[in-house]
């Protein structure tokens, strides 16, 4: 299982390189990723306060951890693209751990960039980090995206299944990850039972366990949020791992993998 | 109880039936039909059909990725619906067309994912990749991206990958499509040589020349039904019985003197002075080109019939239509 992951992982590194060159990250996402998070945190900046700005800028920077391992969902059907699903589905070692470790480089690209777009823009918002905090965010915006892997991943074993509505699902869990997540506006504005939902995606706990680690939460206060985060991404987990059993089963009895698919 | 030892047959396949929904909950559509075959450990089986006829069907069947709807299938004696899991190590799939390889990684890295799949560690993993590739052409470019290669590289690397779980049965869903004729002569080579190893090799194609170059056994199939099973060499006559001759320039007089010589079954014509004449008798083209030279004519060419005219001498019936 060990070789099979490592040649996974090798195999999404060259799907990575496909998706970006060096230049590319540099001056083409990551140029847009800052201009996304000064555009949210300068809408605080223009309603003169500065704690809603912190706000803004915190939640549109870890974010981008999640936007980013959300594009899982779409990766996760680059195997039925180059022909290979029918000869995972025939090789003994199955599908289901290739297609749950071959979009890996997501987790390492949106720890970076949203690190990057956290770190270098928090001083230019009033938003001044030491060296300790700033580790401790880095971190949890890795259990960020380690966590939201899950999710992008459970909607990607969807859209193998569903191929015509592949890009359905991940926009459907991102926009309600956005909207009632505490991005832009806290968890606490919404009704009960909005708080429960949003309180389903791990993503929305990796927020607050940064929010909590940069604003003087405490460190219990802190890891109870992660460690929500490995809880929810678990259950994501589970959910992706049967969904893609279920999708090969029902593809043995319908016929809907082909040779060449 | 399965059998596993090297008595059973390589493959066995009785009474397999394969139904495929339709749209607008219309009538199933049968794919294969009461399918019977059996194929011996060692020996190189041609699947020929035409486009519909159940090929490929089969192959996805026994490769573990689709199920049957009735019947049974067994490989070395395992069943492909119960015993899945240990029928996979058992088999190589090899497809032909550009798909089904990393484009981005080198033949090297496509080799060792592969191998990590059927249970080889690094290691081993790291051999094997290097062996194959020798074997099959490609060790000079192994540290080259597959998108460099060509059609006929590229179909090398699919076998090289089939044969990475060092398979007892190997299944070559149409290899050669769209290779060029060396290509494909090399790919066939290589074929041959998985004959020497005892690998038993279960081959579709279109191609009869293939077919019969390659096949210890051939078994026609249409309709999802097993029409004959024959020895190549009855593949051989028939080409040779129903060659054709085709000629340009040919005046009417001329194409009635060749219509009436022993052999010939029809004289048809193509085009203004062209005309094709089909044979059915061994040896009869030799007579028509004699005529046709000695009277002048010098555009004239022979040609093999195609697999719809085999069909239609062989079953008489729908030739080469798709079935709805």
């Amino acid at each position: 299982m060990i070789a099979v992951l490592r040649q996974t992982m090798w195999s999404g590194w060259t799907d990575l390189r496909l998706v970006y060159t060096p230049t590319t990250w540099a001056f083409g996402w990551m140029v847009r990723v800052l201009c996304q998070v000064v555009f949210y945190s300068t809408l605080g900046t223009l309603l003169g306060d500065p704690d809603r700005t912190r706000f803004l800028l915190v939640g549109a920077a870890v974010f981008i951890a999640a936007n980013e391992t959300m594009m899982a969902s779409a990766s996760t059907t680059w195997e039925r693209m180059s022909g290979t699903l029918s000869l995972l589905a025939a090789a003994p070692a199955g599908m289901v751990a290739v297609l749950a470790a071959r979009s890996w480089f997501w987790i390492a690209t949106g720890t970076l960039s949203s690190s990057i777009a956290l770190l270098a823009l928090a001083p230019f918002f009033g938003l001044r980090l030491g060296f300790g905090e700033s580790a401790a965010a880095v971190a949890l915006v890795f259990v960020t995206a380690l966590t939201n892997y899950a999710v992008g991943l459970c909607c990607g074993s969807l859209a193998l299944r569903f191929h015509g509505l592949r890009n359905v699902f991940a926009n459907i869990a991102l926009l309600t990850m956005t909207a009632f997540g505490g991005v832009m506006v806290p968890v606490a504005f919404w009704p009960a039972g909005l708080q429960w939902f949003a309180a389903a995606f791990p993503a929305v706990h990796g927020l607050a366990a940064v929010r909590l680690a940069i604003g003087g939460g405490s460190a219990p206060a802190v890891l109870a949020e992660a460690g929500f985060a490995f809880a929810t991404a678990a259950g994501w987990l589970a959910v992706a791992a049967a969904s893609l059993w279920w999708f090969q089963a029902n593809a043995r009895r319908t016929g809907s993998i082909d040779f060449g698919d | 109880m399965s059998l596993t030892g090297i008595d059973a047959p390589a493959v066995e396949v009785r009474a397999l039936v394969r139904d495929f929904a339709t749209a607008r909950g219309g009538p199933p559509r049968r794919a294969l039909d009461a399918f019977n075959l059996t194929v011996a450990p060692g020996e190189v089986h041609g699947l020929l059909g035409p486009n519909g006829a159940g090929k490929t069907t089969l192959c996805k069947i026994l490769s573990t990725i689709l199920l049957p709807t009735s019947g049974t299938a067994r490989v070395q004696g395992l069943d492909v619906v119960t015993d899945a899991k240990r029928v996979r190590p058992l088999l190589g799939i090899v497809f032909g067309g550009e798909r089904g390889l990393y484009a981005r990684m080198t033949a090297a890295q496509n080799l060792r994912f592969w191998a990590a799949l059927y249970g080889h560690g690094r290691r081993e993993g790291r051999r094997r990749a290097a062996e194959l590739l020798e074997r099959v052409g490609l060790g000079p470019r192994a540290n080259e991206p597959v998108e460099t290669f060509s059609r006929g590289m590229k179909q090398r690397l699919h076998l090289a990958r089939g044969l990475v779980g060092d398979p007892r049965v190997l299944v070559l869903d149409e290899p050669t499509v769209g290779m060029d004729p060396v290509s494909a002569h090399e790919f066939r080579d290589l074929v041959e040589d998985l004959r020497g190893e005892g690998r038993t090799v279960l081959l579709t194609t279109h191609d009869m020349a293939e077919a019969e170059a390659l096949c210890d056994r051939v078994s026609f199939i249409d309709g999802g039904r097993l029409l004959r099973c024959e020895d190549p060499r009855v593949l051989g006559e028939l080409l040779s019985r129903h060659e054709r001759v085709r000629a340009a320039g040919v005046p009417e007089a001329l194409a009635a003197r060749i219509a009436d010589l022993p052999g010939v079954e029809r004289v048809r014509a193509t085009g203004p002075g062209a005309v094709l004449v089909e044979t059915d008798r061994g040896g009869a083209a030799l007579p028509v080109l004699r005529t046709l030279v000695e009277a002048g004519v010098t555009d004239v060419s022979t040609a093999p019939p195609t697999l719809e005219e085999v069909y239609l001498h062989l079953i008489g019936e729908r030739g080469m239509a798709v079935r709805p």
